[in-house]
């Protein structure tokens, strides 16, 4: 059987990420299906060069083949959802919330308000900026780009928004924190684990790739 | 495809039939082995099959395989522990489905 050589198969792969098939695990089995398709009709005694059997297949094809895009994008996210839940679920993630919440009890009993009141406004951001620096630096890669890790920019900036809103309107009133420092410290703490799952979510979605994927990377 | 809207309830089904009965798949084969079975009758394009086949994979229904083959890479799908116990599920749920459009369409048969 006639097999498409390394150039043809480049060729597949531009053309793809040209139409916007980005990520590398949703490219990589395009490439592979379009050129067993190609390999297919050569088999079958199409004579004429790959490129033109490539140009056919694609003028019949190519509004199928990336019609459901969208559709990874919410895989992605299905699968990101599900390993935090899986997560959030562990003694693990009981362990690092009661550690969270009893460290930042242990700091409103010693600090005084106004510098408790400090600690609260910036533990979340520091950790929020240090986590979306390491994403930003071990997970992007402009070469080869996988669907659910750079899905999890997503949620990163999402909790970032949350973040600003609950500076907005929590913390900057003295008041309520007064009256309410427990809940506070609860909020506070639960959006720290948040981060933190999230996080961990990313090195297990980066350490399955690297294994599965390793012949790309 | 005959009925394109009829069958595509059915796609995650008999795609985690196949695997049951093959150690591991990728998606090109999948689309030849049905095309196969039904003889040309039922024929499932890549825009449906590759989101299914991702959608199950994120349910922890199927795990993924790389590897290098002719050139490239090759993607393959095998059923996970709990992928092999939901295609027996969803094998009852379609075989009952079957039973019960044949009673409402053929009520004859169910008699005989």
């Amino acid at each position: 059987m006639q097999k498409l050589t390394k150039d043809d198969i480049q060729f597949i792969d531009n053309y793809l990420n040209n139409s916007e098939v980005v990520f590398t695990d949703i490219r990589l089995e395009m490439v592979d299906h379009v050129a067993s398709e190609i390999e297919n009709v050569m088999q079958d005694g199409d004579t004429r060069k790959f490129y033109y059997v490539f140009k056919d297949y694609m003028v019949k094809n190519k509004k199928k083949l990336l019609e459901n895009n969208m559709q990874y994008y919410k895989n992605a996210d299905k699968k990101i959802l599900n390993a935090l839940v899986k997560n959030v679920f562990s003694i693990n993630a009981v362990f690092i919330f009661i550690t969270l919440f009893l460290s930042l009890h242990f700091l409103n009993k010693v600090l005084n308000q106004a510098l408790f009141v400090q600690v609260l406004r910036g533990l979340p951001f520091v950790v929020f900026f240090l986590f979306a620096g390491v994403y930003r630096f071990i997970g992007k890669n402009k070469k080869d780009r996988f669907s659910s890790i750079e899905r999890i920019g997503i949620y990163f900036m999402l909790i970032g928004q949350i973040l600003n809103l609950y500076f907005q309107v929590f913390i900057t009133r003295k008041t309520v924190f007064s009256e309410q420092s427990i809940p506070l410290i609860i909020i506070t703490s639960f959006l720290i684990f948040v981060l933190i799952l999230l996080m961990q979510v990313f090195f297990k979605f980066k350490r399955d790739y690297q294994l599965k994927y390793k012949s790309v990377l | 495809m005959g009925n394109s809207k009829l069958y595509k309830g059915s796609l995650t089904t008999i795609i985690l039939k196949l695997l049951k009965e093959h150690d591991k798949m990728y998606g090109y084969e999948i689309t030849q082995k049905v095309k196969e079975l039904t003889k040309g009758e039922l024929k499932i394009t890549e825009g449906a099959l590759y989101p299914s086949l991702h959608k199950l994979e994120a349910d922890g229904l199927l795990d993924v395989e790389v590897a290098k083959v002719d050139n490239r890479l090759r993607k393959y799908y095998k059923l996970t522990e709990q992928g092999t116990k939901e295609t027996v599920n969803k094998l009852t749920e379609l075989q009952d489905y079957i039973k019960t459009m044949q009673a409402l369409v053929n009520p004859k048969l169910l008699l005989e």
